[in-house]
């Protein structure tokens, strides 16, 4: 939309916190929020119950959980070093961060998913017991924010050819990368919520 | 250019696919109003049930079969809908989406909003929510009828209903319309912190922006609650999970804990831009400014953080630990508080005004004094032993009606009569609007008190013949009196919707400030064009409500109009508010 | 001054108080209001000439608008926790126990029977016909089989929702023998408008007789309940 020139001038002065972050940072409340209602259920769930496995269910991996924490956290990690690439105009180390990121997400998914098949295989099927729905569903909602961050960033990662990144492209960098961040964030919060107390 | 190149835009991205936040707040206006009607019919079809239970509907056989309230199943279905589609398509949508949209950018001298395709989303997403829900009047087995508040396992499996795909549909259209709510919020959220024109300090805000800015914020932070618990909902009717099944490990109350964990802040996302639109109609129309500006401010945020830690007050009944309904019995009785203040700094207003008693004023001075009925009915409800007794019976119906109606919808009323003139560039006829506020005032009352009486006397709610309780058959008498108050009340609307479309197409021509009013929307034209100003934004210099300020000669001084000798305004040094 | 319904049992006294203590305080705080904003209005309306008063408000007058209402509240949050507590944080010692399953439009009532036991083939199960003696406060503990209903007998002021798999207990002294009605007050499907049932409350000797004929005519080989 060419016609609005007019509104890109400025129309006061620069605010402290763009548009683009603030609105991302705001949007992502609502998404805390969303988990928040999750985990309040799984909590009064879990607490309501006697057994938490009940009996003859599998107990949840830990430790491949935790392993899964560390590859999603060092995704996180790679998608920082990403934008401090950006902001130092290293497009080549941008480039490789970005894929760094996206490839250690993609790897953090295939491992939800073996996780998923090994207690599929050990029993635990998804509306059978609370324990199992309520487990199915808190770490699948959030794989599907992280299916769609990985998207996200391997679209941004095929895009990054040239050596220079359009304004336009830097916003979304960024903004995907508060996602992302967010998405390692919930992902440590329902790690210890699931497997640790 | 920019501003010629606008005429090129198609008529299908001008009206339709707009950006434009005062396009997309008209369109939210023309969805509500339309599904105001659709439950305001449907209200009519319950008072005829429950005032005539033994008389067919002269017009039933008109009527899609699940509507028909002459089997029981259906009555549940036709108050359903009626609560649903008054609170998620018409209350929620009109407040927030047409005049947040509409007023947020005019009111902080912005040119839209921060994210205007997100805006243009926003509403492309709530249409087809409220199609959804519109289209469970027609499938098998008919709409959802389990109560706006959709307790399971009621509502969970439909054994117990016989209603199948209809419900799941109202899951799917709650939760679509929730996440336009949320794109709204994030839009509203971001466009008041960052977009305000130069010299609009938080403090020089009006309180309808203020007001929208709370809303925003607690849609932003209940919604997902209540997505999260129709996601289980959803899971449990169509996955065959538990969640809220005790025979598979689920718990019943986990539900009504969500649910009003959102609902409850839901009820002040209902009222509190009433409220704002209300002090600033007030104000204009007394000549003089609110009284205790940042009184009402601070009140606003009260009452929004409080929000959040009273819902258990709508399970005192439901086998909640008891010490709980304590807890929240007291902060419920504290919440009331912000309310009060609110209330007496209305009366401070008009206290030694110039009070000119437009329809705008009429309906806002209903608003206060309905708003003071429905809201002292709250504390009868509030004491966990009363609620014992009057819990679920027409008394919590007198009360939501005197604060959604009496509050809310009669904002709306004035917010309509005010701001008119400014979305559609022509006046209404303010006769007319004069003899519906007479009506719709008088009806109301005698619609909704009496209620109050019905459930002292332990009238329940959401029974469909009253006639077959021997307590209750003394009271027909008064449901018959209601119900013909009722079909009054309604056939006054008519007046108004009459008044309103002639008026879009014969009402006289509105010149851009018809009300003498301050704040910076009546700085731009009738109605404003795309981007709201010519090529330069209004500069604000002082709060928006100097009416009959010594300054100057006339009884007005706009937010925008200089002074000479004022200091130039800048964003980093915050002037007092009431500068 | 008597606006409720009347009142039968023991707490509805001081459940019927506290309503009309509440009624006083709103009705002083709905006077005051109201007819300011009436007076208000048709004093200060426009008139050639008189200009608006400018002023932006007063802070004592808004310090007093904010403590009374919230002095007042807490007052009537802390007696009504009092009976509250009275009513549902606690219950009586009693011998006399009632079982109530709430189903899709029925009340199955349940009496220990002979032996003085729940759960045996010989409790007595009576379908929306419940009696109870007066005088004699008597727990009454609430089951579901299937969603929510609420047990409410306005004229005990009682109501508490039924809800599956949760046992509710509650209690009820009546003080006069009649016959009252039992309503369900909680949504619960097409005929939750129908979910009515009778209460009777007899003389203890009277209601003893009622038990022993029940329990003569119950046929031993009804399972017992779920
Ligand atoms: C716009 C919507 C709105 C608003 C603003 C309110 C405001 C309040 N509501 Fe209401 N409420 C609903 C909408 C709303 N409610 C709905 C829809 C339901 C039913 C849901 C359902 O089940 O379907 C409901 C149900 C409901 C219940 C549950 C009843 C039950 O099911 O048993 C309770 C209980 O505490 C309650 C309390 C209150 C209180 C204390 C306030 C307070 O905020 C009111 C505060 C205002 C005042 C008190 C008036 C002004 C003050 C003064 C004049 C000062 C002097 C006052 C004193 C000294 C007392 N409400
Ligand atoms: C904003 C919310 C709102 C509004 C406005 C209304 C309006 C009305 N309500 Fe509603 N009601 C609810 C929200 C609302 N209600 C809710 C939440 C419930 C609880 C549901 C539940 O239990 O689950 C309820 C339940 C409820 C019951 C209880 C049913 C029961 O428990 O069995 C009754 C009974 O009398 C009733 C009656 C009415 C009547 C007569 C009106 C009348 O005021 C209606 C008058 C008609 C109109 C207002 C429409 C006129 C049209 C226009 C003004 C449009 C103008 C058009 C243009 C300008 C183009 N309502
Ligand atoms: Cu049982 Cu309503
Ligand atoms: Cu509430």
């Amino acid at each position: 939309m060419k016609n609005d020139s007019l509104s890109e001038r400025p129309a006061a002065p620069r605010p402290a916190t763009e548009n683009y972050r603030l609105g991302t940072l705001v949007f992502l409340m609502a998404g805390t929020m969303l988990f928040a209602g999750l985990v309040g259920g799984y909590l009064v769930l879990r607490y309501a119950s006697g057994a938490w496995p009940g009996p003859g269910l599998p107990h949840l991996p830990v430790r491949l959980a935790g392993f899964n924490t560390a590859v999603i956290a060092l995704s996180s990690l790679a998608f920082h070093l990403a934008v401090r690439s950006l902001r130092g105009l290293d497009a080549r180390g941008l480039r490789r961060w970005l894929f760094a990121a996206a490839g250690l997400g993609a790897l953090f998914l295939l491992l939800q998913v073996a996780q998923w098949s090994l207690l599929v295989r050990g029993g635990l099927s998804f509306s059978g017991t609370t324990y199992g729905t309520t487990f199915y569903t808190l770490t699948g909602v959030h794989a599907a924010h992280a299916f769609s961050g990985v998207v996200w960033l391997s679209l941004i990662a095929l895009r990054q050819r040239e050596l220079w990144v359009p304004a336009k492209r830097q916003r979304t960098i960024e903004v995907c990368g508060l996602y992302w961040h967010f998405v390692g964030l919930v992902w440590l919060g329902l790690y210890v919520v699931l497997y640790v107390i | 250019m920019s501003l010629k190149h606008e005429h090129e835009l198609s008529f299908i991205r001008k009206y339709i696919f707009s950006m434009d936040h005062k396009i997309i707040g008209i369109q939210f206006l023309f969805m509500s109003l339309l599904f105001m009607i659709v439950g305001g019919f449907l209200a009519m079809i319950v008072r005829w049930q429950l005032g005539f239970p033994d008389r067919e509907i002269p017009f039933a056989s008109h009527l899609p079969e699940s509507l028909n309230p002459a089997d029981p199943a259906h009555y549940n279905a036709v108050f359903t809908m009626h609560g649903s589609i008054m609170i998620f398509l018409v209350i929620i949508p009109i407040l927030a989406g047409a005049f947040g949209n509409f007023l947020i950018p005019l009111l902080i001298g912005a040119r839209d909003m921060a994210f205007p395709k997100l805006n243009m989303l926003s509403f492309w997403v709530a249409l087809p929510g409220g199609l959804i829900m519109a289209s469970s009047f027609f499938v098998e087995g008919g709409t959802a009828a389990t109560g706006w508040t959709a307790y399971p396992p009621l509502s969970a499996d439909p054994q117990y209903t016989g209603v199948g795909l209809g419900q799941t549909l109202w899951v799917v259209s709650v939760l679509i319309l929730g996440t336009s709510s949320i794109m709204g919020a994030v839009n509203y959220i971001t466009t008041i912190v960052n977009m305000r024109a130069p010299g609009m300090h938080f403090f020089r805000m009006p309180l309808s922006v203020w007001a929208l800015f709370i809303t925003a914020i607690l849609q932003l932070m209940a919604t997902p609650v209540l997505a999260s618990a129709l996601g289980m909902l959803l899971f449990d009717r169509t996955l065959g999970t538990h969640f809220f099944n005790p025979a598979g490990g689920g718990q019943v109350l986990l539900w009504q804990h969500l649910f009003w964990f959102y609902s409850h802040p839901a009820v002040y996302i209902m009222i509190l831009p009433s409220m704002g639109f209300v002090s600033d109609i007030i104000s204009t129309f007394s000549r003089k400014p609110i009284f205790g500006y940042k009184a009402m401010v601070f009140s606003l945020v009260g009452i929004a953080g409080l929000g959040f830690i009273v819902w258990g007050h709508h399970m005192f009944q439901s086998g909640m630990n008891p010490a709980l309904g304590t807890a929240f019995m007291i902060s419920t009785m504290v919440i009331a508080v912000p309310s009060a203040i609110k209330t007496f700094n209305w009366l401070g207003t008009l206290w030694r005004g110039s009070i000119h008693f437009t329809p705008a004023m009429l309906n806002a001075l209903a608003f206060v004094s309905t708003f003071i009925v429905g809201g002292l009915s709250g504390i009868f409800m509030a004491s966990t032993p009363v609620d014992m007794f009057i819990h679920d019976t027409y008394f919590i119906v007198a009360h939501l009606h005197y604060v959604l109606f009496g509050g809310s919808l009669f904002g709306v009323f004035g917010a309509l009569n005010y701001w008119y003139p400014k979305m559609f560039g022509r006046m209404m006829n303010s006769t007319v609007n004069t003899i519906h506020w007479v009506l719709t005032f008088t009806f109301f009352n005698l619609t909704f008190f009496p209620m109050h009486i019905l459930g002292m006397g332990g009238h329940m709610r959401r029974i469909y013949d009253p006639t077959l309780y021997e307590f209750l058959k003394p009271m027909q008498p008064m449901n018959e009196f209601i119900s013909i108050s009722a079909f009054l009340l309604g056939a006054s609307q008519l007046l108004f919707a009459g008044n309103f479309i002639f008026s879009l197409f014969r009402g006289k021509r509105a010149e851009s400030n018809p009300w003498r009013a301050n704040s910076l929307e009546w700085s731009a034209p009738s109605p404003p064009p795309h981007l709201n100003w010519g090529d330069k934004l209004p500069t604000v210099y002082r709060g928006p409500y100097e009416y009959s300020s010594p300054e100057v000669a006339e009884d007005y001084l706009p937010q925008n109009r200089p002074l000479i000798g004022a200091p130039t305004p800048s964003r980093t040094v915050p002037a007092p508010a009431r500068a | 001054m008597h606006w409720l319904p009347e009142g039968v049992s023991t707490y509805s006294p001081s459940i019927d108080t506290m309503f009309y203590v509440i009624l006083a305080v709103t009705g002083v705080a709905f006077i005051v209001t109201e007819a300011l904003l009436f007076y208000f209005a048709l004093r200060y309306r426009a008139r050639q000439g008189v200009r608006a008063t400018y002023t932006h408000g007063n802070s004592r007058l808004e310090m007093i608008w904010t403590i009374v209402p919230a002095v007042m509240l807490v007052l009537l949050g802390l007696s009504s926790r009092r009976v509250w507590g009275d009513i549902k944080g606690r219950i009586p010692p009693t011998d006399q126990e009632v079982v109530i399953v709430a189903s899709q439009f029925d009340w199955e009532i349940h009496y220990k029977g002979a032996d003085g036991q729940f759960d045996t083939p010989d409790d007595v199960v009576i379908h929306n016909d419940m009696s109870l003696p007066v005088n004699k406060p008597v727990k009454i503990r609430l089951r579901s089989k299937d969603v929510i209903h609420s047990f409410f007998v306005p004229a005990f002021r009682l109501k508490q929702d039924a809800v599956p798999g949760l046992t509710i207990d509650v209690w009820v002294e009546a003080t006069k023998t009649g016959t009252y009605e039992i309503a369900c007050a909680e949504l619960c499907g097409f005929g939750h408008g129908t979910m009515r049932g009778q209460l009777t409350v007899l003389e203890p000797d009277e209601f003893q007789k009622w038990l022993k004929e029940q329990e003569a005519n119950v046929v031993p080989a009804e399972a017992p309940p779920a």
